[in-house]
Parts: C-alpha cells; sequence; structure tokens
C-alpha cells in the first residue's frame, strides 16, 4: 500500500505523553519512539539504535532529554544523533545517529511529519473545536488499534448512511437510512453532508437532547482533509427549527496507518449547545458519550471492517466494488488522497532523476 | 418560518455606462425603492431576457454601497444575442433578475489575496477589490488586457484607491503573461488564496503559474455563462460519436447510456448513478449538462469530461470521444 508522506498525521493525545515518558509506535510500517522531553518538548526518532539495532524504546530516557539505549547505553538527543558512548574512547562516529521526524503539537494533540520535505506547521488542518478550554464539554480523547486499513475506517466514516444500520439504536435508526447526501470540495478539502427531516431522534442525540424520543431533524456533515483528519458534526433540532437551536457533537477522527492494514484511530466528541441537566447527570451523559462512541467502532465498526478487508484480500485484482449514491462521499475523498499521493511520487522521481543526472 | 421565499427580484436601470467600446456597465436598483438583496464579493446574478433566455453576470460593486447592482456587458457579436439584447437597453427600464448566488466567495480565512483579472474576467474581481480594500485585507490587483485601447474600468480604477494596489498588463504577448504571472506570485505568501477569471487561455495560464507553486489555493470563475439547467434537461439531445461517425439521438426520458445501448453500442458502467466514474468519457464539442457526484465543480465547468448514465446536454449535440 502506498502513503501520502509528507503530511501531517496524529501520533498521540498530548495527554498521554509525560514530561520522561517514552511511547513505542509504528506509522507507515516504521518503528517510531516518541518521548517527551522534561522541559515538554516532544521529540520522534527511529526506533533502532544506530549500533546494533536493539529498540531504543526498551531503554530509558536520562538526563531530562536524551534516550539511552538498553543494550550499550549509547544515549540519542532529541535530534537523533547520538551524544554520549560510555566506551574505549568515547569517541562518536559521526554515523552514529537515527532519523528524527518532526513532531508539532498543536490542538491537543501531537503531530509526526512522515516525509523528506520540510515540515510546515501552518499545514495542519484547523482542528481548533479541540483546544484546551474548560467551558468545553469533550468526551474521552481517546484511541484505538483498529486491525483495518485507515482507507476502508476512511470509507466508513465517509459514508455515513451505515450509522443508521450498523449503530442503529445509538447513531442512528431505521428512520435515518434514507438521507439526502451532498457533496462539496474546496481545495482538498472534502465535505459530505447528509440530512434527514422529522425522524425520531436516535439513542445518543436523544441523550444529548430532550430525552424524550421526540421527532427532530438530524444531520452528519462530514469534513475530511488529507491523510485522514475527519470532523463530523452532527446533531439533531426540533423539526424546521435552526441547527443553532439544536444540539449535538463534533466527533473528531484521525486516522494513522501503522501498517497496510491496521490503523491507530484517535477520537473523541466535543459537545456544542450542551444542555445541562445538573451532576451528577451532566457527568454520567459525558461518560455514556464517550462509551458509546468507543463501542461503536471497536465492537461495531471493527468487526465487519476487518472481515471485509479479509476478504478484499482474497479477491482478484479484477473485481471492484459496485457503488452507489451513497458512496459519493468515499469517492471524492480518494480521487483527492490518490492525487496527492501521485503528486508527491512523481515529484519524489522527478528529484531522484535530477540527482543521478549531476 | 414560512415567510414567502423570492426567487426573482425586480430591478430597474439607474445608470448605463460606457466602459470601453464594445462594455458597457448597468447600475440596477430595487423597482419597489428597496435595497436589491446582499451579496458577497463574486456573486452573480440571473438576468431574465424574456421568458426563457437568461444568463448570468457578476456584480462588480460591493454590497457595502447602497443596495444597488452592477454588471457588466462585453457585446459578442456573433453570441446567441444575450449581450446584443443587453445592450439594447435604456434607463430606467425594468428587468427581471435572480438572487445573487455565489460559487467564487473570496476565502473568509485568507490571510493574503490575489486577483488575476483577464479582459472582461475583471467584473467579479473588481467587486473583490473594492471589497478586499474596504475591509482593509491584504491583497494584490492585477490587470491583464489585450491592448491600449481604452481599457474597461481603468479610469475608474485609477481614480479610486484601488489604484496603488492595482498593476495593469497590457499588450503582453502570452509569454510576457506568464512571465508576469510567475513574478506575481512569486512575491505572495505561501498559502494565499488566488482569484481568477478571465478568457479560457488566460485562466490555462493561471493554472500552469499557480500549480508551480506549493501551498497556493485557487478559484477559477468561468465567465461563459450557461443557460439553467433545468430549461434544457427536460429536453432532447443529439450524441455523436467522433470514432465511428454515428449520432444518436438522447430522447428527454432516456439516458445517454440507455439511448447508446439501444442503438445497439455498449457501454461499460457500474453504478449508474454518477458516482463511481466507470463511463467518464471525454467530450470534443458541446456543453455537458452534469448530473454526477465525482466530478469536483471546477471539472465540471471546465466540461471536457462527462459521465454518459446521469448527465445530459445544454447544446442540441454533444460530441464525444467514442
Amino acid at each position: 500500500m502506498e502513503f501520502l508522506r509528507n503530511t501531517w498525521y496524529v501520533a498521540l493525545w498530548s495527554q498521554d505523553l509525560a514530561p520522561e515518558q517514552m511511547v513505542s509506535r509504528k506509522f507507515l510500517n516504521e518503528p517510531i519512539v516518541l518521548f517527551r522531553q522534561a522541559d515538554g518538548k516532544v521529540a520522534a526518532l527511529a526506533d533502532a539504535c544506530a549500533h546494533r539495532f536493539s529498540p531504543l524504546s526498551m531503554g530509558k530516557i536520562v538526563k531530562g532529554t536524551h534516550v539511552r539505549c538498553r543494550y550499550h547505553a549509547l544515549e540519542y538527543d532529541g535530534s537523533g544523533k547520538c551524544v554520549f558512548n560510555p566506551h574505549g574512547s568515547g569517541r562518536i562516529p559521526p554515523a552514529l545517529k537515527v532519523r528524527s521526524y518532526p513532531v508539532a503539537e498543536k490542538h491537543s494533540m501531537i503531530w509526526i511529519w512522515m516525509g523528506e520535505k520540510e515540515a510546515d506547521p501552518s499545514l495542519i488542518p484547523d482542528f481548533s473545536i479541540l483546544d484546551p478550554d474548560p467551558k468545553k464539554v469533550v468526551s474521552k480523547r481517546d484511541w484505538l488499534l483498529m486491525q483495518a486499513s485507515y482507507e476502508l475506517i476512511t470509507d466508513n466514516l465517509m459514508d455515513l448512511s451505515h450509522t443508521a444500520i450498523m449503530h442503529e439504536g445509538i447513531l442512528g435508526t431505521e428512520h435515518t437510512v434514507k438521507g439526502n447526501v451532498t457533496i462539496e470540495q474546496t481545495g482538498i478539502t472534502v465535505k459530505a453532508g447528509r440530512s434527514l427531516k422529522n425522524v425520531p431522534a436516535p439513542g445518543l442525540y436523544d441523550l444529548m437532547y430532550k430525552n424524550d424520543g421526540r421527532q427532530v431533524d438530524f444531520w452528519q456533515d462530514v469534513r475530511w482533509d488529507a491523510p485522514a483528519c475527519m470532523i463530523i458534526d452532527s446533531g439533531v433540532t426540533d423539526p424546521g427549527a435552526p441547527r443553532d437551536e439544536g444540539s449535538g457533537i463534533y466527533g473528531m477522527h484521525f486516522l494513522t496507518p501503522e501498517t497496510g492494514t491496521t490503523t491507530y484511530y484517535h477520537f473523541c466528541a466535543v459537545r456544542y449547545n450542551p444542555i445541562s441537566w445538573g451532576q451528577p447527570l451532566d457527568d454520567e451523559i459525558r461518560a455514556k458519550l464517550s462509551d458509546l462512541r468507543r463501542f461503536a467502532f471497536e465492537e461495531q465498526d471493527q468487526p465487519i471492517i476487518k472481515a471485509q478487508q479479509d476478504r478484499i484480500r482474497g479477491q482478484k485484482k479484477s473485481e471492484h466494488p459496485v457503488l452507489l449514491e451513497i458512496d459519493a462521499g468515499p469517492v471524492r475523498y480518494k480521487r483527492v488522497l490518490e492525487a496527492l499521493i501521485k503528486q508527491e511520487q512523481e515529484a519524489a522521481t522527478l528529484q531522484g532523476g535530477e540527482n543521478r543526472a549531476a | 418560518m414560512g415567510r414567502h421565499k423570492l426567487t426573482t427580484q425586480s430591478a430597474i436601470i439607474r445608470r448605463i455606462g460606457v466602459e470601453a467600446a464594445d462594455i458597457r456597465s448597468i447600475e440596477l436598483v430595487g423597482a419597489d425603492g428597496r435595497p436589491l438583496q446582499p451579496f458577497e464579493a463574486g456573486a452573480h446574478v440571473d438576468v431574465h431576457l424574456g421568458e426563457s433566455i437568461i444568463r448570468q453576470y457578476s456584480l462588480i460593486n460591493t454590497t457595502d454601497t447602497d443596495g444597488s447592482y452592477r454588471i457588466a456587458i462585453k457585446l459578442e457579436p456573433n453570441s446567441r444575442g444575450g449581450s446584443q439584447f443587453m445592450h439594447a437597453l435604456a434607463e430606467g427600464e425594468t428587468l427581471k433578475i435572480g438572487l445573487p448566488r455565489n460559487n467564487f466567495a473570496l476565502h473568509p480565512d485568507a490571510t493574503h489575496s490575489v486577483l488575476l483579472a483577464g479582459g472582461i474576467g475583471i467584473t467579479p474581481l473588481l467587486g473583490m477589490a473594492y471589497q478586499l480594500h474596504a475591509r482593509d485585507k491584504s491583497f494584490s490587483f492585477d490587470y491583464f488586457a489585450r491592448s491600449e485601447d481604452p481599457v474597461a474600468f481603468a479610469e475608474e480604477i485609477r481614480g479610486t484607491a484601488l489604484a496603488p494596489r492595482t498593476r495593469f498588463h497590457l499588450g503582453l504577448t502570452g509569454e510576457a503573461v506568464q512571465r508576469a504571472l510567475a513574478t506575481r506570485l512569486d512575491t505572495v505568501p505561501p498559502n494565499a488564496h488566488v482569484y481568477t477569471c478571465g478568457p479560457g487561455p488566460f485562466m490555462q495560464a493561471v493554472r500552469e503559474a499557480v500549480a508551480a507553486k506549493r501551498g497556493l489555493v485557487l478559484h477559477l470563475e468561468y465567465f461563459v455563462a450557461e443557460p439553467p439547467a433545468q430549461d434544457l434537461t427536460a429536453g432532447s439531445f443529439r450524441v455523436k460519436l467522433a470514432k465511428s461517425g454515428t449520432t444518436i439521438r438522447v430522447d428527454a426520458n432516456r439516458t445517454i447510456v440507455e439511448a447508446l445501448r439501444a442503438a445497439g453500442i455498449e457501454v461499460e458502467t457500474s453504478c449508474e448513478q454518477g458516482v463511481c466514474g466507470t463511463c467518464l468519457t471525454t467530450v470534443l464539442a458541446g456543453r455537458p449538462d452534469h448530473h454526477d457526484v465525482i466530478l469536483t465543480e471546477e471539472e465540471q465547468k471546465a466540461g471536457d469530461r462527462m459521465l454518459l448514465c446521469v448527465s445530459r446536454s445544454l447544446d442540441a449535440e454533444l460530441v464525444l470521444d467514442r
């Protein structure tokens, strides 16, 4: 599988990396160790000591800033340079260094740049909805390692008709199957909308809104940015009333391939227009929002997408899916992503050619 | 809620200006004395020229002024009559117009905007320049025109606060245009938004210049106005297949795919709902009336490819590369 490389992927929630803590991950098939230095700065290095390739993540953080290899105690700084060799003369060969990946901390997440081009943090799409703000009601900043490719998961999130079927009762109902699908593209941002009028509020939305099972207008609008970062604005309002009089959530979904068939899935939900029922109910609703969404992704989406992936793997190349109207979102984001990957690979080929000529 | 939804407005021609030998501007005000519906720069309106002919014109002024609309029309002697009709109008006449629509709005978060106008493509960009200036935003304005002959709106621009922000490029060759575009884009911040409108070759040059730079966001407005689709989708049209020379009639109740199949011509399809792209075909002549969801708005406007399973024709005949 080909990945887009010169782009920002979500590596971790900021909260999941404490000072002097190390986390081992694999992104795009590359083993990486992420660690936070004592001063709060995050670094990401190839997770293999340049000496004998033992994983640096098996070592520890020393002096607040260095990773020490478990095997021979070589120490690396955040730039990937070996800065201490306890053996012999203590000489450090210039080649004794590991690849360092650019990282940026923004919108309560640690982002990692996997490409060779210069990393520009201004290219991180706007997820300021997630900026820390004590006034906001935010569900748990959670994650899963999904046993499915990021593309199949993106297909799932860009076609929200499945919520009526796979997440029946929680995120949809039999009344929300037939949605009105719209599609819009601005530059390389793709938006797919879905709306229904005058239907019973699906479980989670009823819980967040008036908790009385009444009829509502319901919408689910997803925004996609490369490589696989999505916001799903979904909510309910009284039939015919403006959306801002209703209540809902911004569902945040960030997919980072571990391998071609497994994906780190970071998610959480930010309430808008939350209706307060007082404590302890508010905290209970918030916990339920966290639990139900995790359940939906892990227990409902994952098994079917994984099984779908297994089936596709066994197929002949000539078999193509027969698409429906509901696939407008998946089709459009895929066109953008494929074009970006192609562009990146052509640029890389060109570069290689020039180098050879020089 | 329950409010009557307007779809057209009645407007009176307040003033007609001669902007160049073949270009007239028309100022419109509400026929009932009330302001016309508000709009943002980049918007256009439908102007009804009789019962079934509708033309679209960009709004040149800004909405912040006095509730009037200002449009400009270039006389096209070979056109189907829209511009001739517009040039024959007189001050005080009443016109039926639509509500402003905007496919070419300024991006609200742009830190810097680059306006590139070619010829009569100045019309939407002039309104944008006025709006950006009024809102104290960072922008540049380049106006390319064919010759030193009176250039539409040049006098006006020189007499306003836009003058120091505007660069005129007059009578340049194609290569010189390319160089001027490259020079302009070299000086803009990497995430600037670029807006262009003008003749096809000019817009192509802008496209190429923008593609050579990383990070710029391009917005295109094609000023060849399409008649509204609903007038013609109901009708039938002909499809000519360039390779075989065969011409097939597509009736109103049939898709192109169905009509071709009925004539024994097989077309590979899958979804038949304008989603998958299997039947994507190159259009050699005629303007497709797109009903798919796979092509972007820009690709649809370019009109050089179409999905035969759902899309139809705006013209009496389409020529396909099949």
